[in-house]
């Protein structure tokens, strides 16, 4: 099967987001994006333009402290969306970690994402690693 | 591949477990997200059948009110709905994806990830 282009525009947000390089992430990331971070703890929520959703990455890499990774395990496409199957990892400095499935779901508008989901398989321990 | 997604779980919900069963490998292996009584994986055929039996005995329903799209690739199928969960402690309707191996048009591995697992969990029980 052919790899939809859209499959590219999401393996290269992985690496910009991998490098925290915002440069690379705001030439995919639409500026009115909207940005659902699932769960119930400090960083939940919807996150409402370029702006803010670079906020909430910068909290990530803060509350990481840098220990954060996705290795990517499938990535699909088609016209509108991107899907991801991603193995997450969050570690705390104070010894808490994550790790877990996840599917991420991208919208994606003109080349651009215009709004992502992430649905874990652990939710209840994504709120853990994150309080 | 949507229609075949539909009409599996229209049969599903009308309880023709024969329909549904068909469009099943005898091998997969079945992932039931959260921590509620039915969380858990089932393998083979006979078990993942038998936890749906058990799911309707104890009044619990999953309906597609949307489906949204679904992305296939070389060995995933994704289907991204928004579900409506009825259980004994109410009804909710989340965002969900549903993640497939489909072979020989049979699937072969399902696990499903929600929104709001927690609420799910509460009305499942």
């Amino acid at each position: 099967m052919t790899e939809h282009p859209n499959v590219d525009l999401i393996r290269k947000g992985y690496a910009a987001f991998g490098s925290a390089d915002m440069a690379a992430l705001g030439e995919l990331i639409a500026s009115d994006v909207v940005w659902h971070n699932e769960g119930n703890n400090p960083l939940s929520g919807d996150y409402e333009g370029q702006e803010a959703t670079f906020g909430l990455f910068g909290r990530f890499f803060e509350l990481s402290a840098g220990d954060m990774s996705q290795e990517l395990h499938a990535v699909l496409a088609d016209d509108e969306h991107g899907v991801v199957m991603v193995k997450q990892h969050i570690g705390r400095p104070d010894g808490r970690s994550y790790d877990g499935n996840e599917v991420h779901v991208f919208h994606i508008k003109d080349g651009k994402v215009t709004e992502f989901w992430a649905f874990s398989n652990d939710q209840a321990a994504v709120d853990a690693v994150l309080a | 591949m949507q229609q075949w997604l539909v009409a599996r779980w229209r049969a599903f919900n009308r309880g023709d477990l024969e329909a549904f069963a068909a469009t099943i490998d005898d091998g997969v292996v079945w992932h039931a997200p959260g921590n509620n009584r039915f969380s858990g994986t089932s393998e083979g055929k006979a078990a993942t059948l038998g936890r749906f039996q058990e799911l309707g005995a104890a009044g619990v329903r999953f309906d597609f009110t949307d489906v949204h799209d679904v992305v296939g690739g070389d060995d995933h199928v994704v289907a991204l709905l928004t579900v409506k969960a009825t259980g004994p402690g109410g009804e909710v309707e989340y965002p969900a994806v549903f993640v497939m191996h489909v072979a020989d048009g049979k699937l072969t591995e399902f696990w499903a990830m929600n929104q709001d697992q927690a609420e799910i969990d509460r009305i499942i029980g």
